[in-house]
């Protein structure tokens, strides 16, 4: 029965019926939640890129739009055993999901803009989203330690690899998502390990 | 033979099969194989555990346990650093302590907690092989897996009053174990089965054309060449599909443990993913029986003494 269940939880969506569905994910859940989609139905055919930046307490000035996931990605290649593996980990699913929720589950521009006006409410903001506002506040404060800065923000930049999903002959545009921006933090702990 | 008889037979042999401790090599090389890839994730992240995990990181206190990720309750959600700290260590220590094989049926507690603590008190650091160490911690606890290479294994184990319920704990924690395993098998092909790239053996010339995954060697082949990429998609769900049907046989294991091996290593050189590929490997240890070890090695790896 126990098996059974959890068998249940982790079919794909459309072969189990919903309440059925509804019972074997709330058994398995949390101590036995999983989910074993690994690079499937698809893989994700694009390369993610975040950029950050910061606003200086001014309250004009911005910073330049930095990438801090491509140097985390190269030197984790490296060196697998390093330091910022899990930091990489980290960053890839906190950037993958809005990418995945925004631009893949909702399809009609009234959806996108509704979930856009949620994620500015403090209150209903995905984990993934804290974690990349909070990455953006320790990554700027160790770029910038003697600016005054009072505010960060987060752009997400995944760019598609040539394949099934773009027709022959279309321009490759990368996708992006610019997030809300957030208070800055200086509390948050470095994220180079130095 | 009448039907009781026959009922009676069959107990009997659950009886016999269950009431001795079966594939104790096997489970005490995923011991290793746990306690090794904890400890490393914990010392690896040393430098970084206040930004991962602390009272300030990315998943801050104040937003813990109410965010959609949420798991569970966690010994490391907790508002001072100085006691994060504590925690982080004694985390540590309990899971060398666990990896050496110190005081095993002991330490399996606070190891089982710890690591689930840190799973839990930032989902977002769970990937496909975290997320299978997650979801098997409790068949863990009532293993026995300090039977070799371990500290617990050099002195003599005193005589236990209650081997015959430890040994039935034990085997239903590895049934679990290999069922577990077969899940996840099952279900990653299933859910390959809906996807088009994995139906037209695509989606490995993807994976490997990203940055994110570019192999170290024969880059260029592996992300242009449609053959090479089908025949490595194919295999791999052959290998998943074959999987939870193989691990029942004798000779199946053989080739279960084999396909697993080469998915595994291949996800480990290719595409990067170490940390995922040496833990799914470790798994792999409870499929084999002592004996086929010791037909493997072709030496005799030495019984727990037993007074």
């Amino acid at each position: 029965v126990h098996f059974g269940l959890i068998t249940l939880s982790v079919l794909p969506e459309q072969a189990v019926p919903g309440p059925v569905e509804k019972v074997s994910s709330d058994y398995a859940d949390p101590l036995f939640r999983q989910e074993w989609s690994l690079f499937a139905p698809d893989p994700i055919d694009g390369d993610v890129q975040i950029f950050v930046r910061a606003r200086a307490s001014d309250g004009a000035t911005w910073t330049e739009w930095t990438d801090i996931y491509g140097p985390i990605r190269d030197e984790v290649r490296g060196r697998p055993f390093s330091s910022q593996a899990f930091v990489r980990v980290n960053l890839l699913r906190s950037a993958l999901a809005p990418i995945k929720v925004m631009f893949f589950d909702n399809d009609t521009l009234r959806e996108r803009q509704e979930l856009f006006l949620k994620w500015q409410q403090p209150g209903s903001r995905p984990a993934e989203l804290t974690s990349l506002d909070r990455t953006a506040s320790a990554a700027m404060a160790e770029r910038f330690p003697d600016l005054d800065l009072e505010a960060v923000q987060t752009r997400l930049v995944l760019t598609l690899v040539p394949g099934d999903r773009q027709r022959p002959g279309q321009r490759q545009v990368p996708l992006r998502l610019t997030l809300p921006e957030a208070k800055f933090d200086p509390s948050v702990p470095p994220l180079s390990g130095k | 033979m009448t039907p009781l008889e026959r009922v009676h037979g069959a107990l009997r042999r659950l009886e016999a099969g269950f009431g001795t401790k079966r594939r104790l090599i096997g489970c005490s090389l995923l011991r290793l194989g746990l306690g090794g890839t904890v400890t490393y994730l914990l010392l690896s992240s040393w430098q970084v555990r206040h930004y991962l995990w602390g009272p300030a990181g990315v998943m801050p206190i104040d937003a813990f346990g109410k965010t959609d990720a949420h798991l569970g309750p966690s010994i490391f959600a907790v508002h001072s650093e100085a006691l994060f700290e504590v925690m982080y260590v004694t985390g540590l220590l309990v899971s060398v302590a666990f990896l050496a094989g110190w005081r095993t049926r002991l330490i399996a507690f606070p190891f089982v907690l710890f690591t689930w603590s840190l799973f839990s008190r930032n989902p977002l650091m769970i990937n496909g092989a975290n997320m299978l160490v997650a979801v098997t911690l409790l068949y863990v606890l009532f293993l026995d897996s300090s039977a070799h290479f371990s500290v617990d294994a050099r002195r003599p184990r005193p005589p236990g009053r209650f081997e015959t319920v430890s040994a039935w704990l034990h085997n239903t924690s590895l049934l679990c174990l290999l069922v577990q395993l077969c899940i996840a098998y099952g279900a990653s092909f299933l859910s390959k089965t809906v996807g088009p790239s994995w139906r037209d053996g695509s989606a490995l010339a993807t994976i490997f054309s990203l940055v994110e995954y570019r192999p170290p060697i024969l880059a260029g082949l592996l992300s242009t060449s449609h053959f090479i990429s089908a025949a490595i998609a194919y295999f791999t769900m052959a290998v998943e599909v074959s999987y939870p049907f193989l691990v029942w046989s004798r000779r199946g294991r053989w080739v279960a443990l084999a396909g697993a091996l080469l998915l595994h290593s291949g996800t480990i050189v290719f595409m990067g993913l170490v940390f995922f590929g040496i833990t799914m490997i470790a798994y792999q240890a409870i499929l084999l029986s002592d004996d086929q070890y010791r037909l493997l090695v072709k030496r005799r790896i030495p019984s727990p003494a037993v007074p």
